[in-house]
């Protein structure tokens, strides 16, 4: 038996009172929740060999101990299986890694909030969906993975929505953001070994996005498809264009990738093509978007006399997921916090 | 009835001791005043307007000015500067969630090195700055609010909002102000 170290309350073995105990101390998202019960809990870590009482780092803005035994508990309340726990514990480790600046997303007004995307064999196990549909409902790891995570940052970090957490609008991204790479349709590399991990092992990218944007062209012709993704790229009114080290997201589906693949693109290629072509007239932002843009350094405005959407080609994620059934991509917007962080699954 | 294990942080991990913030001048005259500009629109014209009234109406020497992205803490280098040239420092301005914590950071930064602080707030992120003064266990941290929105406003206005203001922020520095809690 664990010896946990966190306060317990007697309650009734019953969702909705402990959702309505839960809600009325704002530790909550709002949903319904499964009661964390010390048998629950025991079983969620289960599913890692982590010591419960061993702390993946400080969260902001509480800094209170994410440990194991935190991070489990919030995966019950979500819905987590044991399966999953290690997907989550990742992610965790991914937006506590202070390059992420999770200390500026809690508070941020813009609507960034954590998407993980799950790459190699755990993507089975713990049942996160990367085919038709993976960006919606109908699979658990989809759903709970994102919404513990979320549960974590308001009820350990403290980033209660209105009070800590500033966003002006939310984004419904907030609730539960987590995909699968389809590794099996994608003509390339899977992400993650783009990245700095092995191929057969197991890891999460978490970067914070702020909304989705429909890539949508039925055309099997990669000229015309190209064209299509850089006008949905080339968007002077997201937060993104403000950050010149901003990592966007390029989520296409398998049947995109692959005529890209044909006419000859991989992974650096395409980013290549969208850094030169993904640009923005230099006096397309208005006065108060130009200055906040200029703050980040003055060399780093312009390339080439136009703005880019972000000044790296490396920064922009390409990740395949989706089915091949049609022709929707979708571009997901990053900006001055929350950029790239792939950690390895560790199963 | 079940024994529910509680997601929250535990009441141990919580900052047991409140850390105390610089002692206030006795005045400002004569005294070198460090002002930390985010870059957002309006604390340049916030800068120009403080300056102005510190060195005309408070008999400050010298303002020294360190201006820094809105999406950034002071880098190290620049706090160390500020800490070895400054009497205090106006830190600001908290007009969105990520850059008030960013101000938050700098001046509690500031006050550990033993400068006096006052940061700078628009009203809608006073919340915001509470909840983290009180998270982070600096309760005793000075506080000058500004009217929100303040960045949109015609720069006549902003330039009205900072010099109805500077009382509130000087006195921050000398004790005088109703900034504390």
């Amino acid at each position: 038996m664990i010896r946990f170290a966190s306060t317990t309350v007697d309650l009734p073995d019953d969702s909705e009172a402990v959702s309505d105990y839960l809600y009325e101390r704002g530790l909550s998202d709002g949903l319904p929740v499964i009661v964390p019960t010390v048998e629950r809990v025991e079983r969620m870590l289960s599913g890692t060999r982590r010591d419960p009482a061993s702390s993946l780092g400080a969260m902001p803005p509480s800094n209170a101990p994410a440990t194991v035994e935190k991070v489990a508990i919030n995966a019950v309340l979500a819905g987590c299986k044991p399966e999953q726990l290690p997907v989550l514990i990742a992610a965790v480790e991914a937006v506590l890694d202070p390059a992420w600046k999770l200390d500026a997303v809690q508070p941020t007004t813009m609507a960034l909030g954590p998407m993980v995307i799950v790459n190699g064999p755990v993507r089975g196990r713990a049942d996160v969906n990367g085919g038709t549909g993976s960006l919606g409902p109908g699979w658990r790891g989809n759903a709970t993975i994102g919404r513990a995570l979320r549960l974590l940052l308001i009820n350990l970090g403290g980033a209660r929505p209105g009070d800590v957490d500033r966003s002006t609008q939310g984004f419904p991204g907030k609730y539960s953001f987590c995909f699968a790479e389809n590794e099996e349709e994608s003509p390339w590399e899977p992400l993650h070994a783009t990245r700095g991990l092995e191929a057969a092992e197991s890891a999460v990218t978490v970067v914070a996005v702020s909304s989705s944007t429909n890539v949508s062209d039925s055309t099997d012709d990669a000229a015309d498809l190209l064209r299509t993704i850089t006008g949905g790229l080339t968007n002077p009114s997201t937060a993104n264009v403000m950050d010149p080290l901003s990592t966007p997201v390029l989520a296409l589906n398998a049947l995109h990738a692959t005529i890209l693949a044909r006419a000859g693109f991989g992974r650096a290629q395409l980013q290549d093509y969208l850094f030169e072509h993904v640009r923005l007239p230099a006096d397309a932002l208005s006065a108060r978007r130009a200055h906040l843009r200029r703050s980040a350094g003055e060399d780093l405005f312009l390339v080439d006399g136009r703005i880019p959407f972000t000044n790296d080609p490396g920064n922009i994620l390409i990740v395949v997921t989706g089915g091949m059934g049609g022709n929707h991509s979708t571009y997901m917007q990053n900006g001055l916090y929350g950029h790239a962080i792939s950690r390895r699954v560790d199963e | 009835m079940v024994a529910v294990l509680m997601p929250h942080p535990e009441p141990a991990d919580a900052v047991s001791s409140p850390t105390p913030v610089a002692p206030r001048l006795t005045t400002l005259a004569g005294r070198t005043i460090g002002i930390v500009n985010n870059s957002w629109h309006c604390m340049d014209i916030v800068t120009e307007e403080l300056r102005r009234a510190l060195c005309a109406d408070y008999a400050v020497a010298e303002v020294v000015e360190v201006k820094i992205s809105a999406a950034q803490t002071l880098p190290a280098p620049e706090l160390e500067r500020l800490a070895g040239v400054c009497d205090a420092v106006v830190v600001g301005i908290g007009t969105c969630g990520s850059c008030s914590r960013w101000v938050l950071h700098d001046a509690m930064e500031l006050e550990r090195h033993k400068v006096p602080t006052v940061s700078l707030f628009t009203k809608v992120f006073e919340v915001l700055a509470r909840a983290v003064q009180d998270l982070e266990g600096f309760p005793g941290l000075r506080l000058a609010i500004l009217p929100h929105p303040l960045n949109p406003l015609p720069d006549d206005q902003i330039r009205a909002a900072a010099n109805a203001a500077v009382a509130e922020i000087a006195g921050s520095l000398t004790g005088a102000g109703t900034g504390a809690r």
